[in-house]
């Protein structure tokens, strides 16, 4: 059978057109829902509050709970092939309780008592509804068939399509008193518990849907010290404590949707979306309700984690019982929300990444003031929690003292040892000054068991953000002592290769070939590797025009010269278009090598006199495509550049100018002008000159400060352009034509006045 | 009907027609919007509607979203009719996100006006109802107006219904960028005019900000009616940081609670934390209390009197709730129309 309905469903916002609407605080960025996280609930909170632990979702690791339909399925049906003693088809008992229709379910009743000769067709096959007038399959189908009766009225499937009758509410039973009689003569009727406790559940929700309130009360009083407090118990209880709600009493509500909620782990969202206190005085009148502390202290837990007053929850439920395990969620919320703080800037000390916010204050001193005094049901935790505070606070020797007294406290259980080693190397590295030799060797060890935890399935530990806080912040030490071989491996900074001298000193550290184990690390973690930086070292020479040395470096860089260009880098279009030169097929397709040693064959060329129009011609083609404006962009993408910059504000500063510069297929193009045997090769190359001249203007204009990335777009004016000057000289050119054809903007300028 | 009895009936009742008419040419008219999923009027509303011989309500349909991971727009919330409280002409408003035109493409659009129509006919024919307007509501941009006018203008096609649509100063400035709408005439919605925050300035109405958009009001092409903020809401304030949007709260949930002290004009501060209608406070967290005094709705309307390029016809306050009712003297909407133009 399926589930009560819940009143989440109602709960949907509408359109803040004029209305209102509520301000999701959620966590910085992307990434993990828990935002920042260093300290994972899953080491010590029980996994059934998991719904309600720290996280930009609506429910932790679930969203929003959309199984108001399916929840108890399984449950049902494992109770029920209990009643059957498991001699049954789970199949056969799945689809007779979750799909079956109440007709069907009728049918198979009368073949069972002997009125029908067969079953319905949709249960025909069913072998255990072949043996007539077993007592216990009527008592179920009996059963059954008034429990899909109510399911018509109490469940109910939304779905939010163009048509008005599906948003309406189910409409209310016209014959609920009779329904009610049935039910109550099959409670009557059995002596059975189990069947009993299913009467009752269902007479409480028909008397919800379809009598007053007071009603539902009523049923559930009538039966309720007889019913052993299971699922269905408290399926039931949420239906009087709604039965409450209905009548606007809002402090007996809240009270037993609190028992449901510590009493019920399936229902903990339901009772969560239930529990709403009015008015203070209602609240009150609730804590007055609680027969003892425990139950006190599930109100304040839901207080807390309800309505994000951790820190008085704490205090209060501290105050009615320090051993309550209800202190653990509430603790990892009040954590987890303070060290959303915690920042990855590796260059600033820990401490100075501290929200000083009173609140925060507060909540640090309240948990290292429990820690303190010890005397929770799982101190060492508190301790952790009171150890990492005040690390995150720059307080590195309270810090330690906490940790000593955690450690202590653990006892065999691994999972909260490792929490507390990763607290520690926070610590330990936040404190340090400097890095020295003996702190590496710590270091050695700790990043490898922190990096270890990649390959692990579901660690639980969170160990992600402490293990690229711990790259960043290591790499700013590092760099502040000036090792910056070491800072470069933990944390790349690739704008400081655009610096030879760091670049020579990053190839020598990577490719010294008798190293420590720490700098084995060092050399493992760096993302730069040694061909990396040949290649990126060939790349700088391409752009200096000296092929020689670009072609010795590129050879150094393994496979990265293997790469193959995806256009014809020779190609000279006249208007660009990069999708139509890497699609069409290439004779030769050239690699970044290959690629190079042509161009130092059309180089030779070009110096030997041969044919130098065309080389030229073909050398300035090959330079331009090389640019940001060409073709074959991925021939500058690498490890020390970057990929995929598809707007030149992409291009970090460092590397922009080389990589959008018109030099060489400027100096390359007037080669060709100068040596240009007919007017068909003089009117091509001022049109690429052309071409040169606007990518240039963008250039000087736009692409030379950041904020015009965001600014009102640029527009050369082309009629100013030398290029089209110097072309309309030669109109009687085939060229020309080709240009008009193609290119409007020169139409435009030639059909100007 | 006897012929001569026809006649009888017939000519008083055209001139009672032709003489409705030529009065509410000149009168003006006010109305409100219903901006809740159940329609349920309680007798203050009802009084409120009697009161001011309100013909029409603006009503709240539904709103559509376009959420992501969804094949299609969907229809959120549709309204729930109590008919025993319906004594009004509903006119139907339609709030459609604009991401909902960011998605959709032509085919996707002909779909929506089909589905957006079926569901209104539904609602209406529910509650015996046969509007002759219909209006949208939907804070489009440049980017979307494309795809919302195309939008607009099938409806019209299928529907031939009168259409409105609200208009925000934004869109009146400017409106090379953003457009104008195919509707019959707009709504221009005079209010959620500056940024919520914790600052001492109104996101509601403010003035300083309403004259930047003034002086475009005039040039805008569209016969306008204005929607005016009768509403309240309340920012929850902690640390300098706006928490929560405590909506229709006002002063007078605040003054007589000794859980809370006035800080100053429009702020109180949370003596002890506590429970109040539903919300929960925490110790030294803070009130910002937003709405608009009767001084500068009338403010606003000597400011549609200038800038407005013919005389505004019909008032429509946002929004018909006794929790907005109870913040003004009975005759507040009666004196704003006396004071247009």
């Amino acid at each position: 059978m399926r589930k009560i309905f819940s009143k989440k469903w109602w709960l949907i916002s509408i359109s803040c057109c004029v209305g209102a609407g509520i301000v999701y605080a959620c966590a910085d960025g992307w990434g993990e829902e828990y935002g920042t996280s260093n300290f994972a609930p899953e080491v010590f909170v029980d996994s059934s509050y998991s719904p309600f632990f720290y996280s930009y979702q609506f429910y932790y690791q679930m969203g929003y709970d959309e199984n108001q339909n399916s929840r108890f399925n399984s449950h049902n049906l494992a109770d029920w092939f209990g009643y059957f003693n498991s001699k049954v088809q789970p199949r056969e008992l799945r689809y007779l309780l979750e799909s079956a229709t109440q007709g069907a379910v009728d049918s198979a009743i009368r073949f069972q008592s002997g009125q029908f000769s067969s079953l319905p067709d949709s249960l025909a096959s069913f072998v255990f509804l072949k043996q007539k007038n077993d007592e216990r399959t009527l008592a179920f189908l009996h059963y059954l068939s008034l429990a899909k009766r109510c399911e018509e009225f109490a469940v109910r499937e939304i779905q939010y399509e163009w048509n008005y009758d599906s948003s309406k509410r189910n409409s209310k039973d016209p014959e609920a008193s009779e329904l009610m009689k049935k039910l109550e003569a099959g409670y009557n009727g059995t002596n059975e518990l189990f069947l009993k406790e299913r009467y009752w559940f269902q007479m409480v929700r028909n008397a919800f849907f379809n009598f007053p309130p007071t009603d539902a009360i009523a049923h559930f009083n009538n039966h309720e010290k007889e019913m052993p407090h299971n699922t269905l118990y408290y399926r039931s209880l949420s239906y009087m404590a709604g039965a409450y709600n209905k009548m606007k009493n809002f402090s007996k509500s809240n009270y037993y949707f609190s028992k449901v909620y510590d009493g019920c782990d399936e229902l903990k969202t339901t009772a969560h979306f239930s529990f709403h206190p009015q008015e203070q005085l209602d609240w009150k009148a609730t804590l007055a309700m609680c027969s003892n502390n425990a139950e006190q202290a599930t109100l304040w837990q839901m207080l807390g984690v309800f309505y994000a007053d951790e820190k008085e929850a704490i205090t209060q439920i501290y105050q009615l019982d320090p051993k309550s395990n209800k202190l653990d969620l509430l603790l990892a919320r009040a954590v987890n929300k303070y060290e959303q703080k915690f920042s990855y800037k590796g260059s600033t000390p820990i401490g100075e990444n501290e929200d000083s916010s009173p609140t925060k204050t507060a909540v640090r001193q309240l948990i290292s003031k429990i820690a303190e005094a010890g005397n929770t049901g799982k101190p060492w935790i508190w301790d952790i929690a009171a150890g990492y505070l005040n690390s995150l606070n720059a307080q590195y020797q309270t810090a330690k003292t906490f940790y000593a007294k955690a450690n202590k406290e653990i006892s065999g259980n691994e999972l909260a040892l490792a929490q507390l080693k990763l607290v520690e190397i926070i610590n330990t590295i936040g404190e340090a000054k400097k890095i020295d030799s003996k702190l590496e060797n710590e270091l050695l060890v700790d990043f490898k068991w922190l990096d270890g935890f990649k390959n692990k399935v579901s660690p639980k530990i969170r160990y992600a953000d402490a293990l690229e806080w711990l790259k960043q912040t290591v790499a700013a030490k590092y760099r502040a002592q000036h090792e910056l071989a070491k800072a470069e491996c933990f944390y790349s900074n690739t704008d400081a290769y655009a610096d030879r001298n760091y670049t020579e000193k990053m190839k020598s550290f990577l490719g010294n070939p008798t190293k420590t184990d720490f700098e084995k690390l060092c050399t493992n973690l760096s993302s730069v590797k040694l061909a990396d930086i040949y290649e990126f070292q060939a790349i700088q020479q391409v752009f200096k025009d000296s092929i020689e040395n670009a072609i010795l470096l590129m050879s150094k860089a393994d496979s990265l010269g293997r790469f193959v260009l995806p256009a014809n880098p020779f190609n000279g279009r006249i208007t660009d278009c990069h999708d139509c030169d890497q699609q069409n097929p290439q004779k030769i397709k050239y690699s970044k090598l290959t690629f190079l040693n042509k161009i130092k064959e059309l180089k030779d060329k070009i110096a030997a006199g041969t044919d130098v129009n065309i080389n030229a011609n073909l050398l300035a083609n090959s330079y331009y495509n090389i640019t940001h404006y060409g073709n074959d962009r991925p021939f500058y993408e690498c490890k020390i550049l970057g990929q995929g910059m598809s707007n030149p504000f992409y291009i970090s500063d460092a590397y922009r100018d080389m990589l959008i510069n018109m030099s060489l297929p400027f100096k390359y193009y007037n080669l060709a002008l100068k040596n240009a045997q007919n007017d068909e090769q003089k009117a091509k190359a001022h049109y690429m000159l052309a071409k040169c001249e606007r990518n240039q203007w963008y250039n000087l204009h736009v692409y030379n400060n950041a904020k015009n990335e965001y600014a009102d777009s640029k527009m050369i004016d082309f009629s100013a352009m030398n290029g089209f000057k110097d072309l309309k000289r030669y109109p009687k050119t085939k060229f020309y034509e080709e240009v008009i054809k193609e290119c409007d903007y020169f139409k435009s300028y030639v059909g100007k006045p | 009907m006897d012929h001569r009895l026809a006649k009888f009936f017939v000519v008083p009742f055209l001139l009672a027609i032709v003489f409705l008419n030529s009065c509410q040419h000149k009168s003006k008219t006010i109305s409100f919007y219903y901006w809740k999923t159940n329609f349920h009027l309680n007798p203050e509303e009802v009084e409120a509607i009697k009161y001011n011989q309100v013909n029409t309500i603006y009503t709240r349909y539904f709103d559509i979203d376009f959420t992501p991971g969804d094949a299609g727009p969907k229809p959120i919330s549709p309204i729930q009719f109590d008919t025993s409280t319906l004594f009004s002409q509903i006119i139907p408003v339609i709030y459609i996100k604009n991401r909902v035109f960011e998605k959709l493409d032509s085919a996707g659009i002909i779909l929506l006006c089909q589905n957006i129509s079926k569901l209104t006919n539904e609602i209406n024919q529910s509650i015996r109802q046969n509007p002759s307007e219909i209006q949208f509501d939907c804070d489009w941009t440049e980017y979307t107006k494309d795809k919302y006018f195309l939008f607009l203008l099938r409806y019209k096609a299928i529907s031939r219904l009168k259409l409105s649509a609200t208009i925000r100063l934004h869109q009146v400035k400017y409106p090379a960028v953003t457009g104008i709408p195919p509707v019959d005439h707009g709504v221009l919605m005079y209010y959620n005019m500056g940024e919520i925050n914790a600052g001492e300035n109104s996101s509601i109405y403010e003035k300083s900000i309403a004259e930047k958009y003034n002086a475009y009001i005039k040039n805008y092409p569209l016969r306008l009616d204005a929607a005016l903020p009768i509403f309240s809401w309340s920012l929850l304030v902690s640390e300098g940081k706006v928490m929560k949007l405590l909506n229709k709260m006002n002063f007078m949930d605040f003054e007589n609670d000794s859980n809370f002290t006035t800080l100053k004009k429009g702020w109180f501060s949370v003596r002890r934390s506590c429970f109040h209608d539903g919300y929960y406070f925490k110790e030294n967290d803070q009130v910002k209390i937003e709405q608009v005094p009767e001084k500068d709705l009338i403010d606003i309307i000597e400011q549609l009197n200038r800038h407005a390029s013919k005389p505004i016809q019909r008032l429509i306050f946002y929004d018909l709730d006794k929790a907005n009712l109870q913040l003004y003297e009975k005759d507040i909407f009666k004196k704003m129309v006396a004071h247009l133009d």
